[in-house]
């Protein structure tokens, strides 16, 4: 288990895995992302699983997320300045004020707040 | 209460709705089993929308192979419709640094290929009573098993 720290400047990119069809993804993950790296002046890469991104999104969940056949979505990302990146969320099957509140947390969290100072 | 039952329904605990069933509440609850701990997702009825495998390392296939013995011959369960979710320190919102937490198996009934909209589909249910978990027609309206309903 690697524990994250992110220093100002540390984050390059937020990379959102998501579909427009999905409760969890849209608006209540992709719009507070697309605000959040807007905020840090850093882009905010969607792939729409019911696109051709299909490929990338498959490969981000592969090599750094939770894969699984019919894997969950939406997953975010954060990718580092050293180009690595950290999975920070997987949307939850409990519900989707639980996904709700896992978004709020990751947005008011230390760590992204420190990244924005 | 160890410390992940104990941190599973701080943070997971609920509230829940029944899915795929009826509109009402549903409550985990947990169940025996060998080594890892797992709740389904029980509405008034009895019936199990979901199972949850919680643990440090999980994989589908410890998540399909208990569900399948819970559904005997009743049903096929794939290891396909088993999905698999880390949770962080962060997204849970813990204090401290970010760190991964737990990570979570779903299996979700009547859902993905899996699913049937036959109103007399074998069915998943926990017994009011004594809590096993026993398959009955979807339809069927007791709550309990076939040794309490004797």
């Amino acid at each position: 288990m690697v524990a994250l720290s992110i220093s100002p400047g540390a984050l390059r990119a937020i990379h959102v895995v998501y579909a427009n069809w999905c409760p969890h993804c849209v608006p209540i993950t992709v719009e507070p992302m697309k605000k959040a790296a807007s905020s840090l002046g850093i882009p905010c890469l969607l792939y729409d699983i019911d696109t051709d991104k299909v490929t990338q999104a498959d490969e981000l969940v592969k090599k750094y997320g939770d894969w699984s056949e019919d894997y969950i979505i939406p997953q975010v990302f954060f990718q580092l300045s050293d180009g690595s990146f950290k999975h920070v969320l997987t949307g939850y099957s409990e519900g989707v004020a639980f996904t709700r509140r896992a978004v709020d947390n990751v947005l008011k969290s230390p760590l992204l707040q420190a990244a924005k100072s | 209460m160890d410390d992940l039952t104990e941190l599973v329904r701080e943070k997971l605990g609920g509230p829940f709705h029944c899915y795929g069933h009826c509109h009402e509440p549903a409550e985990l609850k947990f169940l025996p089993s060998e080594g890892k701990l797992v709740g389904v997702l029980v509405c008034p009825s009895g019936y199990v929308s979901r199972f949850v495998m919680y643990g440090h390392e999980l994989d589908a296939e410890e998540l399909r192979s208990f569900v399948q013995r819970n559904a005997g011959s009743a049903m096929e369960v794939r290891e396909g419709d088993v999905r698999l979710a880390s949770r962080h320190a962060l997204d849970l919102g813990l204090e401290g640094a970010d760190r991964t937490v737990l990570r979570e198996a779903y299996w979700i009934q009547n859902y993905g290929r899996s699913k049937s909209s036959e109103p007399d589909r074998a069915a998943l249910f926990q017994c009011s009573r004594c809590g096993a978990v026993f398959v009955q027609p979807v339809s069927a309206k007791t709550s309990l098993c076939a040794s309490c309903a004797r």
